[in-house]
């Protein structure tokens, strides 16, 4: 049951990028979560005044037999979650409820996925279960993917990706960075300066973005107010809350 | 990422410049806590000043899988009393509380709703959010 307290064992862990880093979990006594590419899972964390502190990450793979869960995480200054995160080692043992959330695959159409830095967690799963998907290669469907970050070196899973984008023919991977683009490698300039130049001859899409809210909410308000999309029909999940005063 | 951001500068809340008495209902039991501005943030969850963050810093467990960040509907709370003093809903919140049971024309996510103090506010914790998630569809 989603709500059901687990344990896990952190298995493996690895440095992504400067600030974001993997860990790989591995429950205990139980059976493998059932889970669909783009939830997440509520950790339990021991910290804090008053443990637990709870904090939502992604799986950035889809469901493994083995049972295994990966998450990816960036490190925020200060931030009690991420900090504790960033400093687990093999065999430490985490708390957690799940799976959650429906940022999910729409079932048919082409999607443009928008991410940037971190947000690309629950659509490296999502493409890593349709790169197994023999039905959805034969669909015809596409999958444009834009991708961001301030440096080429911040962007998580870029090697990865690119590869991906070499050997199926539904994928189209554009990396946008701010700093230091080469021609061979990423765009320059921004996640949504690419959606401009390239959403009208890729519609009709299913959009979907991921990220922060101050990223999140100005694209969908360029796929709004540029596109003529329904708000609803921008799939949207965003990592943090809103600003404050 | 490039460019300006209208939102990062847009407050969509105030936080209460006075003291008010908030009592949260909660398994039935009512708990009347006076808040102060400045005690707020009490926790790291939710808005500063929000329902939920309100309730961890008063040892009431409103559930919240998401961490308090608008991502789920479990911090589900119903305001019973100063509904005015609080902040509005934005459509994103809306959406999430959609997916609430229980759903009433004065129910709002605990992590977002923040009263301005001008009121003194009752909150009921339904006793059905109590431990619940939204389940969602997967095999």
């Amino acid at each position: 049951m989603p709500g059901d307290v687990l344990t896990a064992t952190i298995e493996s862990a690895r440095t992504l990028t400067s600030d974001v880093r993997e860990i790989v979990l591995a429950p205990v006594n139980t059976p493998p979560l059932n889970y669909t590419p783009g939830q997440w899972i509520s950790l339990r964390l021991p910290i804090g005044d008053r443990p637990p502190l709870i904090r939502a990450y992604t799986m950035a793979t889809p469901p493994a037999a083995d049972g295994r869960l990966t998450l990816c995480f960036d490190r925020i200054e200060g931030g009690l979650g991420s900090e504790y995160l960033w400093a687990v080692e093999p065999g430490n043992t985490l708390e957690f409820s799940g799976p959650l959330g429906n940022f999910i695959l729409p079932e048919s159409g082409d999607l443009v996925f928008v991410a940037q830095y971190t947000g690309i967690v629950p659509f490296r799963a999502m493409l890593l279960g349709l790169a197994g998907d023999d039905a959805f290669a034969r669909s015809g469907r596409k999958v444009h993917l834009i991708y961001g970050a301030r440096r080429r070196e911040d962007l998580a899973y870029h090697a990865e990706l690119r590869a991906m984008a070499a050997t199926v023919s539904w994928l189209d991977y554009r990396p946008v960075v701010l700093e230091g683009a080469t021609a061979d490698e990423a765009i320059s300039g921004s996640e949504t300066d690419v959606l401009e130049a390239f959403a009208r001859e890729w519609l009709p899409f299913t959009p979907m973005l991921c990220g922060i809210r101050e990223f999140t909410f100005p694209t969908r308000a360029l796929l709004i107010e540029t596109f003529g999309f329904e708000r609803r029909a921008v799939k949207v999940e965003n990592y943090n809350g809103p600003t404050a005063r | 990422m490039a460019g300006t951001n209208p939102y990062i500068s847009t407050p969509e809340y105030e936080k209460p410049k006075r003291p008010y008495e908030i009592t949260i209902i909660y398994e039935g039991e009512p708990h009347t806590f006076t808040v102060r501005p400045e005690e707020i943030p009490y926790e790291r969850s939710g808005l500063p000043g929000s329902i939920l963050d309100i309730c961890e810093g008063h040892h009431i467990a409103l559930e919240h899988t998401c961490g308090g960040v608008c991502a789920c509907s479990t911090c589900h709370i119903i305001v019973k009393e100063g509904w005015d003093s609080c902040n509005e809903a934005t459509e994103d919140e809306e959406d999430q509380l959609e997916e609430a049971p229980g759903l009433t024309y004065r129910s709002r996510l605990g992590c977002q709703c923040v009263p301005n103090g001008t009121q003194n506010v009752v909150i009921e914790v339904p006793r059905w959010n109590r431990n619940a998630v939204k389940e969602t569809p997967h095999d």
